[in-house]
């Protein structure tokens, strides 16, 4: 039988700098039998430049006239990818070379497989942390907490019984975290393979950095998949948590007070949440504090509120 | 006459490592920097590996065999005869390397003038099962201060992480044969007396420490290679009897735990001469003369798991 084709989507917006590094990592994969098709979200700095230097046969450029959003430029990539097996790549990141080998060595009959990975920790370079699902293959209360999801861990099936998989494009961020709830549903996924696999490096301009984009996409992924969270009250809290600190951030004090009580009827014995409802009458700098103090609770790298 | 671009050689020594060698000849040819040639040294394997480097297409690497097994130093002084670039890099069967690690570490080594010899950058250790560590940072990169002798978390010494001069090597001369596994150590203190080292704090190394490496395999080979360091260098901490002390009880420690009393008890007697406060070195040895060593070690170590578990 023959390898396996996969192909791998790269979204790609104004980021001449790493896309070589990032495409090369893809390029050097031990499992060769693939296809990298890059999605240009119609960026205007070098990036189309540097690809072309690029001599290999096996990328293809799409190139989108606007501005869409990673979920739209994925999506394109998708419709047009031939392999049997979907794999996302960001512009900043880089595979380490045995990462799809690896994760396709442990499919099974699987519909997406993770992978751990390496990143470097909220102290900055310094700390590398180890990220993925815990070991034991049920990995459903860690997709609760919103990680590992981030798409370059993934090795999706092209063809679901639902049909081709797509993000929402009405989501500008998490669409990730909406698509892998919505797969979870009745796909199974496992965790992937025990090793790291993949090198997070930091980026100042992520897409998610802005609160209030954020904020929208949480409330949205709460909203449309809350009955997930119907037996766990603590994660439920924590994801509530996080929305207090959006809300906050963008200045809504109401939502934030609301919020924060959703939080509190969730887990009331958590200090947590009741920490949360003082902030929402206190300034901004014992927010931060609280943020500090408690960034397990609310368990996602958080964007720093505006001063 | 330099460039701003010379050419790199990258060593591989490997033995019997077909799984994984390809991974890390991959992530050299792959590195963005492309001024490098790749030499492959197959130390005497039986497996599959000249197969695997033979896979490869790419004029940069080369493939060199030899015939009668040794050690990893002395695979690599095969690699360095016919090695021609003016950088040496060195690169191990189960580590990978990061795609910028020579695009970056190159020109950072080339800016420091001639003086600084070899660099070395910060690594990501592959610890467990997913689990990853940061090892860098210049405390680590201070306790590679070569003077204080080993310490023992000297993370940074291996080999993947550096890029040394030519000329450096030449001045100190290339790894010794005898050494079994810290042959990277031994030469570190020769560079150290011919030139300056710098430290790129970045991760660029990514080092697999979880299938139970050459260093674990071969606890007993430290006591072997101790005592060379010390035949060799042991004059650099004449006046430093911590570091002797420490020294000469690792190399007791070591036979002493391989139930071999009789070599352990002297070093540990050394141990104690050379400090008498080394309480570690003092215990050991009334461990050793009453026969209970490996009890006394079983004991210590559980508790100090005890110690931690409550702290």
């Amino acid at each position: 039988m023959s390898p396996p084709l996969v192909s791998v989507i790269l979204p790609v917006h104004n980021r001449a700098e790493t896309i070589l590094r990032a495409v090369d990592s893809v390029l050097a994969q031990s499992h060769a039998q693939l296809e990298l098709l890059v999605v240009d979200d119609a960026s205007t700095d070098g990036t189309r430049a540097a690809l072309a230097t690029v001599a290999d046969p096996r990328l293809r450029v799409l190139t989108l006239a606007q501005n869409g959003g990673p979920a739209v430029a994925r999506n394109q990539g998708i419709k047009q990818a031939r392999g049997e097996w979907l794999a996302f790549q960001d512009s900043d990141d880089e595979w380490l070379p045995h990462k799809l080998q690896a994760q396709l060595a442990v499919a099974g009959d699987a519909s997406l497989v993770l992978c751990p990975y390496a990143l470097p920790g909220p102290a900055g370079p310094r700390r590398i942390e180890a990220r993925m699902a815990r070991a034991g293959g049920d990995i459903r209360h860690d997709l609760l907490d919103g990680w590992p999801i981030i798409t370059p861990t993934w090795l999706l099936r092209r063809d679901l019984p639902e049909g081709l998989p797509q993000f929402d494009e009405s989501l500008r961020c998490l669409e990730d975290w909406d698509l892998i709830l919505r797969l979870g549903r009745q796909r199974r996924i496992v965790a992937g393979p025990a090793e790291v696999c993949l090198h997070k490096h930091a980026s100042a301009d992520s897409v998610c950095g802005d609160p209030a984009r954020m904020r929208h996409a949480l409330a949205e992924i709460l909203r449309r998949h809350g009955a997930l969270w119907a037996d766990s009250p603590t994660r439920r809290a924590r994801r509530l948590g996080h929305l207090v600190v959006l809300d906050l951030a963008c200045g809504d004090r109401r939502a934030a007070r609301r919020h924060a009580l959703r939080a509190l009827r969730a887990a009331p014995w958590h200090p947590a949440p009741w920490a949360l409802l003082a902030a929402t009458w206190g300034r901004a700098r014992w927010l931060r504090a609280c943020q500090q103090r408690w960034p397990l609770f609310t368990g996602m790298a958080l964007p720093t509120p505006a001063p | 006459m330099t460039t701003t671009r010379p050419l790199v050689s990258v060593i591989i020594p490997t033995h019997n490592r077909e799984d994984l060698l390809g991974r890390a000849i991959r992530s050299v040819l792959a590195q963005s920097y492309r001024e490098l040639e790749l030499i492959v040294v197959d130390d005497a394997s039986t497996d599959g590996t000249r197969e695997v480097v033979a896979a490869f297409d790419d004029p940069r690497l080369h493939y060199l065999r030899r015939e009668q097994g040794g050690s990893a130093a002395a695979a690599r002084n095969a690699g360095l005869a016919i090695a021609k670039g003016e950088l040496i890099a060195f690169q191990d069967d189960d580590d990978i390397w990061l795609l910028e690690k020579l695009e970056k570490q190159v020109p950072h080594l080339l800016a420091q003038g001639e003086e600084v010899g070899l660099s070395v950058c910060s690594m990501i250790w592959l610890t467990g099962k997913r689990e990853a560590q940061f090892v860098g940072g210049e405390a680590a990169f201070r306790t590679l201060d070569y003077r204080k002798g080993k310490t023992g978390d000297e993370g940074l010494i291996a080999t993947p992480g550096w890029l040394v001069r030519r000329a450096a090597l030449e001045a100190a001369g290339n790894f010794d044969p005898e050494m079994r596994s810290w042959d990277d150590w031994e030469l570190g203190l020769r560079l150290w007396q011919v030139c300056k080292f710098t430290h790129l704090d970045e991760p660029l190394v990514v080092q697999d420490r979880t299938r139970g490496s050459l260093m674990i395999r071969n606890v007993q080979a430290f006591a072997g290679d101790m005592q060379t360091i010390m035949r060799k260098h042991g004059q650099m901490w004449a006046g430093q009897p911590v570091v002797l002390s420490r020294h000469y009880y690792f190399i007791g420690n070591c036979y002493c735990r391989f139930g071999d009393r009789a070599d352990g008890i002297p070093w540990l007697r050394k141990a104690v001469q050379a400090r008498p406060g080394n309480w570690q070195a003092r215990l050991g040895l009334w461990a050793a003369r009453l026969n209970c060593y490996p009890l006394a070690v079983s004991l210590l170590t559980a508790l100090r798991r005890l110690a931690r578990k409550l702290r």
